[in-house]
């Protein structure tokens, strides 16, 4: 029983360490679900951000509102 | 404008209710649900694997439905069209994602239980043509002339969805002939009713996510379509003062 | 006229107008003959790849001519297809098919068509190629293979033809075939390269690839026919 043993068993409750299976599959798939997930929407997220300074210039386009040139 | 402001909010609790339910069934998931006898707590890969793949299979028809009435609408009543044009790129684009996790986690799997990454079998591949059929449409969408993309994506919209039950049911002929790895029980075969609530609560936060995706990259798309068509004004009014 | 007679009328002329479209494809085709010819050369080349790259001996050979020959014809057909549309382009021919009174899925089909008759032209060649460089006999019932490579054929053609026409005014067309293609024909080429193999070994039953061929035939025609209006006016 080494130190990643009881590493595990303090994570995975239910879990039974023996065996030649490796739950590091199950940590990497979880990972990688909210990785893709969250990866997605965070570039919604900027897009959506990026499409909103679009439609609110800070300048204005045209120029006839500028002043006295 | 109030109508944005009131989908803002029901978009932020259902974005909360959502992450809730998530936690909820990823916490029964991970620690309630039992353990399986022969795969140990990798089997509890499928919790995010099974209502990831069930759900990709139904994104590709809102696309569908979503591209039919973009082609009935196009002409009679384009305002209209262009809504059901958003609806179909967000689902295709939550189409792709869910694919690409139903894949990845299906790979994951099949390496801890088997030590190959990839096995030709019937679902894995299934799910790989899934993925480049609407990784194609994506495709067509960015490489297609600006004018005619949406109908010609909604075209191969129709396509892309007649063809997802021919790709399963060829590939599930092919596959019977030269058995691969079993893949062995999934929960869906006589599974073991302790497990039902950690597969219910991930169905139902799955497809909460799904609709909050959905929902979140319509508007995207929709601020899209409103700045093209504020920028094709402004083209236009342009155009009419140096007339004058 | 009579409802029926006028019906009837209209349904010959739409055949003719068909006959039209696919005796201009042929005769256009017959003048320059360089899309057959670089389809021949291509689809020549690739199984000659092919073989340098797997080396088949004659047990080999028959699991894999079947895969090898589809593979070499749907490559080849990529520039036939994209060919076969920009002829259309040339003298703004196009905009007057679209001007005329006549059903655009005639001019679809009679393209179809041709191409069809272009494709099955190589095929008989490649055949013939192949029989000598693998020195290939089918060891299931060879005469199932003038069933497989109609409907195999047809599969690639009609899409393919349909997937041309969407890439017309498209920036990068010679890139977009393959990739919408391809996708969408994966269950049809599976279907006629088990077929051809199970005709080729004898060692499994080819009856339900050419089934599932039929379908999915029967399916895409359809919607390709229904379709090729959307898309000709696609603004």
């Amino acid at each position: 029983m080494n130190d990643s043993y009881y590493f595990h068993r303090w994570i995975f409750l239910n879990a039974n360490r023996d065996g030649p299976m490796q739950a590091h599959h199950l940590l990497a798939a979880y990972a990688a679900v909210w990785l893709i997930q969250g990866g997605y929407a965070a570039w919604v997220v900027y897009q959506w951000w990026c499409a909103g300074k679009l439609l609110r210039p800070a300048l204005s386009l045209n120029s006839d509102s500028d002043e006295d040139l | 404008m109030r109508r944005s402001r009131i989908f803002g909010l029901v978009g932020i609790v259902w974005l909360a209710l959502t992450l809730l339910a998530l936690a909820h069934a990823t916490r029964l998931a991970l620690f309630v649900a039992p353990t399986e006898e022969t795969m140990l707590d990798v089997q509890r890969i499928f919790y995010y694997h099974v209502p990831t793949s069930m759900l990709s299979l139904v994104f590709p028809y809102v696309n569908l439905v979503a591209s039919i009435f973009y082609l009935a609408w196009r002409r009679s009543e384009p305002l209209r069209a262009l809504t059901a044009d958003a609806v179909a790129i967000a689902a295709a684009e939550v189409t792709v994602v869910y694919a690409s996790i139903s894949l990845v986690t299906g790979m994951l799997w099949g390496k801890a239980a088997w030590g190959i990454w990839w096995a030709w079998d019937a679902r894995l591949t299934s799910m790989l043509l899934l993925w480049l059929l609407y990784v194609s449409y994506l495709m067509l969408r960015k490489l297609s002339s600006p004018g005619q993309t949406q109908t010609l994506a909604a075209a191969l919209s129709v396509f892309a969805a007649i063809d997802v039950p021919i790709v399963f049911l060829s590939i599930r002929m092919w596959r019977g002939q030269h058995p691969a790895p079993v893949f062995g029980a999934g929960p869906d075969s006589g599974i073991n009713p302790a497990m039902m609530p950690a597969f219910v609560w991930n169905v139902l936060g799955w497809v909460m996510w799904g609709v909050f995706l959905l929902a979140f990259r319509y508007a995207l798309e929709r601020r899209r379509q409103e700045t093209e068509q504020e920028s094709a004004l402004k083209a236009i009014e342009d155009s009419l003062e140096i007339a004058q | 006229m009579s409802p029926a007679a006028t019906e009837l009328r209209e349904t010959t002329s739409y055949f003719a107008h068909v006959a039209c479209h696919l005796q201009k494809d042929l005769r256009l085709e017959w003048r320059s003959r360089d899309s057959v010819v670089g389809m021949l050369f291509f689809a020549l080349l690739t199984v000659i790849i092919f073989s340098l790259a797997f080396d088949p001996t004659a047990a080999v050979s028959r699991q894999i001519a079947g895969g090898i020959l589809w593979v070499a014809l749907l490559f080849a057909s990529f520039t036939a297809l994209n060919q076969s549309w920009t002829r259309e382009q040339r003298n703004r021919v196009l905009e007057a098919q679209r001007m005329s009174p006549a059903a655009p899925s005639s001019l679809f089909l009679g393209k179809a068509l041709a191409n069809f008759l272009f494709v099955s032209f190589v095929e008989m060649v490649l055949a013939f190629f192949f029989i000598i460089f693998y020195n290939l006999h089918a060891l299931g019932q060879g005469w199932m293979m003038l069933v497989v490579l109609p409907l195999g054929t047809w599969a690639l053609v009609c899409n393919g033809t349909f997937f041309a026409a969407m890439g017309l005014r498209t920036r990068n067309r010679e890139l977009l075939l393959p990739l919408i293609m391809v996708p969408i024909s994966l269950p049809a080429l599976l279907a006629m390269m088990q077929a051809t193999t199970a005709i080729l070994t004898g060692e499994f039953d080819p009856s339900h690839w050419i089934r599932m061929l039929v379908g999915y035939n029967i399916a895409f025609t359809v919607v390709c026919l229904l379709l090729f209006e959307t898309i000709l006016n696609a603004e």
